[in-house]
């Protein structure tokens, strides 16, 4: 999977409006270390400056995402669960927006210190208090509630979704078409800078996550269970309601709202190899990549010259799938298990 | 061993549990009894150290059980519950394993996957370890979180005793699957543990149990190790029903209703 993964980073560096050859990449990379290759510089502007962190981008928000995604089924005890469904894009956008809007308050502007990391942060807390909101409407006694999830899921993202849009309202134009961005979710403006601050999050959260694999799985058997086996529920949760806040607000901050993908990707892996987190956190984030790379190319070509906010594929190719699972989560429930 | 001082424990003002003390006796297979909401699950929760008692204290090992840290409770004692409701595919080998996750880090050692096979091996599942969980039918699911409990309280180094808590572990199984289950944690029990365990069958009570508790409305009333001598007015005074209690010769005593 890592292999396919590094063949379809090439291959995407190399799709879009002008073709690079295979040939060509490896002449652009060998002249950049160094070599004196003659090269297009049109080109290889392109490949370095706008292709290249195109590609890396997709890579760690897929990454983020899956890994999100896999966490939050694992905490909820719950396969339909992903960040979209449960508030933490949707509040993160809300937060991002609030900055763009807003960015000249006396509040924001106290934390200007942040520079570059401002954004980021605001989307961050944004997502932060949405999950913190399902999650706590939700948990009950023992187990979390599923009805009252989705319903308070639908009502956060229903807030967060009408503050951005009364966000987009009142802003002057410029301001609001960043914030449809939002909503849609694009990759296209994706920069160095965004690579490193999203590359950041997504190492950090993904290592933290790996701590949690076994716990996690513990977790699968029910709260006290897990007590028994010597895990700190409470605390657990907490953590990886963290950790799942950082891998996506970060991420939402720099592409928008990207739905399915958190969903989709660790449920292909455990029809696969089973639902061991030890497995499941790393192969999400491998596929997690590919799967973003694959809809972004799809993106790139499907009405190029032009392109589609990813989002929006997502969605076409995501929903279905989602409802597909949803068929057979009807159909198998009698039978004992969701995958039965 | 285990000991509890006049614990209690109450929601809002209502008390559930209400100052209760007994000594458990390494060793012994202790069976709790009593109708429902008599409190029994609560005892065990507080045992077993998931929940806090309101008042009173509990002693394991010469130190109170809040002083435990989780971890290292859960090298002390295992609990089986009743039900498991697993929502992902998942094998019965990554099920039992789970039993020595208080053991290792990141990966299982050899040690820590004999375990695991010994522990399949006894309950009969070993044949079922690649299957996923949630396929297998009531009784070999039981059988194979049984086995991952033992396999958390397999070792017990020089003289160490280890607790099994069963939290009505055989009300949804078969007779047979009822046997082989309480027989394995009575072999643990001649071997290096205690038991605590919940039933709702008298007569399998009587069959496995070194001494029976009954509660009633929150409060131990009968504490027996003789079972020959438990009587029919003691059986009506905890579940309000009215019984005869057969001896057969070379047998235990046999309650029916």
């Amino acid at each position: 999977m890592a292999i396919a993964l590094i063949l379809l980073i090439i291959l995407s560096a190399g799709t879009g409006a002008v073709h690079l050859t295979w040939s060509e990449i490896f002449d652009l990379i060998r002249h950049k270390a160094g070599s004196d290759i003659q090269v297009n510089s049109i080109h290889e502007g392109l490949f370095f400056q706008i292709r290249l962190p195109r590609t890396f981008l997709c890579v760690l928000v897929g990454a983020s995402l899956s890994v999100s995604g896999a966490m939050m089924q694992s905490l909820f005890r719950n396969p339909i669960v992903e960040p979209g469904l449960i508030g933490t894009s949707a509040g993160s956008a809300f937060g991002a927006a609030m900055l763009i809007v807003l960015g000249q308050n006396s509040l924001f502007q106290s934390f200007s210190f942040l520079g570059n990391l401002l954004m980021p942060f605001c989307a961050f807390i944004g997502g932060l208090i949405a999950t913190l909101l399902v999650y706590y409407f939700s948990a009950s006694l023992n187990r979390v509630n599923i009805s009252i999830m989705i319903l308070a899921g639908i009502a956060i993202n229903a807030i967060a979704a009408g503050g951005t849009g009364f966000l987009a309202y009142i802003a002057r134009d410029p301001q609001a078409r960043s914030i449809t961005f939002w909503n849609l979710g694009s990759i296209s403006g994706a920069g160095w800078q965004s690579v490193w601050i999203v590359g950041i999050s997504t190492v950090v959260g993904f290592v933290l996550a790996l701590r949690f694999a076994k716990p996690l799985n513990a977790l699968q058997l029910g709260d006290a269970e897990a007590g028994y086996l010597g895990v700190n529920t409470e605390r657990l949760k907490i953590f990886v309601i963290l950790v799942n806040t950082l891998l996506v607000s970060v991420a939402t901050s720099m592409v928008g709202i990207i739905a399915f993908v958190g969903l989709i990707v660790p449920h292909l892996l455990r029809l696969l190899k089973g639902s061991d987190n030890r497995y499941l956190l790393i192969g999400s984030a491998l596929l997690g990549g590919i799967v973003m790379i694959g809809t972004d190319m799809i993106c790139r070509v499907v009405i190029a010259p032009a392109e589609m906010p990813i989002g929006i594929v997502t969605a076409f190719i995501g929903a279905p799938v989602f409802l597909w699972l949803l068929y057979r989560f009807k159909n198998n429930q009698q039978k004992g298990g969701f995958y039965a | 061993m285990l000991s509890a001082e006049n614990i209690s424990f109450k929601i809002d003002h209502k008390y559930l549990l209400h100052e209760n003390t007994i000594e458990f006796e390494a060793g012994k297979f202790h069976v709790i009894m009593g109708s429902n909401g008599a409190g029994k699950t609560t005892l065990l929760k507080l045992l077993a150290g998931d929940q806090k008692p309101s008042s009173g204290k509990i002693i394991l090992f010469e130190k109170e059980l809040n002083h435990y840290s989780k971890k290292e409770l859960a090298t002390k004692r295992a609990v089986l519950s009743q039900h498991y409701n697993i929502s992902f595919p998942i094998s019965v080998n990554d099920i039992v394993l789970m039993g020595r996750y208080p053991y290792f880090r990141n990966n299982p050692g050899t040690n820590d996957l004999t375990i695991c096979k010994q522990a399949m091996q006894l309950m009969d599942v070993y044949d079922l370890s690649e299957r996923d969980y949630n396929t297998l039918s009531g009784g070999e699911g039981q059988k194979a979180q049984m086995s991952r409990v033992l396999s958390q309280i397999w070792e017990a180094r020089d003289g160490e005793e280890k607790l099994l808590f069963l939290d009505e572990p055989v009300s949804h199984l078969d007779i047979k699957y009822q046997h082989e289950l309480l027989t394995a944690a009575k072999n643990l029990c001649n071997h290096h543990a205690t038991v605590i365990a919940i039933l709702h069958d008298i007569n399998l009570s009587i069959a496995y149990a070194d001494r029976i508790l009954f509660m009633k409305q929150g409060k131990i009333l009968h504490d027996t190790t003789e079972l020959s001598k438990i009587t029919k007015e003691v059986i009506h005074e905890i579940f309000d029903v009215s019984s005869s209690i057969l001896h057969p010769p070379n047998h235990k005593p046999v309650v029916i209703f």
